[in-house]
């Protein structure tokens, strides 16, 4: 569908082209384990970020996927319509680039390019990496994902007019998607929890996790991320095994339920704190607490109010809301379905 | 590929330390701390033996530390700290260039480094947040602006010419606010021939702080609808002449 409220822009644009773009274009990434393209296609829209743990962004096939009734036709005629109004009427002044890039390590790369004389190219979709194989820059990101973006550009400068685009590099239609780490904003790494750590914090061989206030910072309001907060131990053999087959069905309820664990131990701190009854909304700005209200609340600030309540007065009833949020129910059955 | 990180808490365990007692600031217990608290992990996805060489980062630290122990025998005051910056930006990328971007992608890779080859200079370069006790951020390698070898690495990635010279990253006179505002931070520093162009220009014909915000301002609004990672130097640089036109004569 096409977008509403898009950006004010000081000339002349293509609309059918944008529509185009939003309506047929979706990033597609299709997870790989032990060598096998799994089946569960994650697919991408317009604007949307999705989350990937790290394992499974370095080893899938990712794409651009075009719509099975999309027509090139549409847009070889917009793409000549647009040209002829902009006075170039060959539309060789026009390209559509794919862009790779990285907010972490600041690089951006061109990994494709298309004209109006290979235009037809971009029906067969445009494989960005494949698994097993030599991947581009932007695909080996896997800590901090990568954006991908594609442009219809100006290539060449032209005579400025009024209300048209004259610069090289004006961008006449745009579309991205972003891959982004499933934790980004949490920062949540459980740490490995092996025979020294154990001796440490004194507790058995048969302990599987074990969350301890994080002793160099540990104050919930000043806390952005889980990690600022808490320590959270995992039994470290049972780590290394759930880093290898992150996909897994039973790898990824465990790891749900370590989430899961570690938000339970946050909210009921929160909660247990006698000040913080009196802690507001304001209070929370940019905290790990008011990244949890704005994912429960999808932004909404009488919601986030709600939320905040619940914490205060019935913390079980945040935690299983939570829960809910992030589809446990889900993962268990696909997982107790895998033992059958 | 197996490489070495270090932990976040970690890192902020080793800054509390160095601000805390002044005689942890030393490469001697910067190197006991790493070789203490570093873990060994792969890269994500890979099953490979092989260990990250480093030998070329090691002689590049050596070489840093030398320039920072003779720079601490003389006056503060007359050091200029974004030259020593400008002249060891390169030195670090070209040492880091064959390491894979999933290891240059952790943040726990860039924490190691802080600690294990760059404590020294990070001491000495930011020795106002130290006395502040600010110094954790430098470390921390959470924000790539912030943490101190991947900013170089990035400062040295934007202007690095096709031959893979340095020079013009070590071009700019007294630059800190060019380098962190106006290319690090901005879209500018992933358009080579335009970061290239504005560094070639800030070096021969400086602008003043306020114009060159100004331009910097003026080049940033264009990029909302222009986007520059085709142009060549030629066209990089008329196209921040006419800004600084439009910006001196309003």
């Amino acid at each position: 569908m096409a977008k509403e409220n898009r950006v004010v822009r000081p000339f002349q644009i293509s609309d059918v082209i944008q529509d185009w773009f939003d309506t047929n274009l979706k990033l597609k990434v299709q997870p790989v384990s032990g060598g096998e393209l799994f089946d569960d296609i994650i697919l991408v829209e317009s604007g949307e970020t999705r989350r990937l743990d790290a394992k499974t962004f370095i080893d899938a096939n990712i794409s651009i996927d075009i719509e099975d009734n999309a027509e090139i036709k549409s847009i070889i005629n917009a793409w000549k319509q647009y040209a002829r109004e902009i006075g170039d009427p060959s539309g060789e002044v026009l390209s559509i680039v794919l862009y790779g890039s990285s907010s972490y390590l600041k690089f951006t790369e061109e990994l494709y390019r298309w004209d109006i004389k290979n235009i037809n190219s971009l029906k067969e979709g445009i494989l960005i990496a494949e698994a097993g194989k030599e991947r581009p820059r932007s695909a080996r990101t896997a800590h901090h994902g990568a954006k991908y973006e594609i442009v219809m550009v100006l290539t060449e400068e032209l005579e400025p007019e009024s209300g048209l685009p004259w610069r090289k590099g004006s961008w006449i239609a745009r579309c991205e998607f972003t891959l982004g780490s499933p934790l980004e904003g949490f920062g949540f790494n459980p740490l490995p929890l092996d025979k020294e750590k154990r001796r440490e914090l004194g507790i058995g061989d048969e302990v599987f996790k074990y969350p301890r206030r994080n002793p160099y910072n540990g104050e919930l309001l000043e806390s952005e991320t889980l990690d600022d907060f808490v320590e959270f131990y995992v039994d470290s053999e049972s780590l290394a095994r759930l880093s290898a087959a992150p996909r897994h069905p039973q790898s990824a309820l465990i790891q749900t339920e370590i989430f899961l664990s570690a938000i339970e131990y946050v909210v009921l701190s929160a909660s247990r704190n006698p000040d913080f009854q009196e802690i507001t909304l304001n209070d929370l700005s940019g905290s790990l607490l008011d990244k949890l209200l704005r994912q429960v609340s999808v932004e909404k600030k009488p919601e986030m109010e709600k939320w905040l309540n619940v914490i205060k007065n019935s913390p079980e009833k945040f935690i299983s809301k939570f829960e809910d949020f992030i589809g446990y129910k889900s993962k268990m059955i696909k997982s107790i379905g895998e033992m059958q | 590929m197996k490489y070495r990180f270090l932990h976040k808490n970690d890192s902020i365990f080793f800054s509390a330390e160095v601000t805390a007692n002044p005689e942890s600031r030393s490469a001697d217990y910067a190197l006991q701390f790493s070789i203490k608290s570093c873990t060994l992990t792969d890269t994500p996805g890979s099953r490979s033996e092989s260990a990250l060489d480093l030998s070329k980062l090691e002689k590049a630290s050596s070489d840093i530390q030398e320039k920072v122990a003779a720079l601490q025998k003389i006056p503060r005051k007359s050091i200029n700290l974004d030259k020593l910056e400008g002249e060891i930006c390169g030195i670090v990328h070209r040492s880091l260039k064959d390491v894979p971007t999933e290891i240059l992608d952790d943040p726990g890779f860039w924490r190691f480094l802080s600690v294990r080859y760059f404590s020294d200079f990070i001491l000495f370069r930011e020795q106002t947040a130290l006395k502040a006790g600010n110094i954790a951020k430098y470390f921390l390698a959470e924000n790539s602006t912030e943490s101190i070898p991947l900013r170089l690495y990035i400062r040295a990635q934007a202007v690095m010419d096709d031959k893979g010279g340095y020079a013009l990253a070590e071009a700019v006179p007294e630059g800190t606010d060019f380098w962190r505002s106006h290319i690090i931070r901005v879209r500018t520093g992933r358009a080579r021939a335009l970061a290239q162009s504005f560094a070639q220009l800030q070096s021969t014909k400086r602008m003043n702080t306020d114009l060159l915000r100004k331009v910097a301002r003026g080049m940033n609004r264009r990029w909302s609808n222009v986007l520059f990672f085709d142009y060549d130097r030629k066209e990089a640089t008329r196209l921040i002449n006419e800004v600084k036109s439009t910006v001196d004569n309003p």
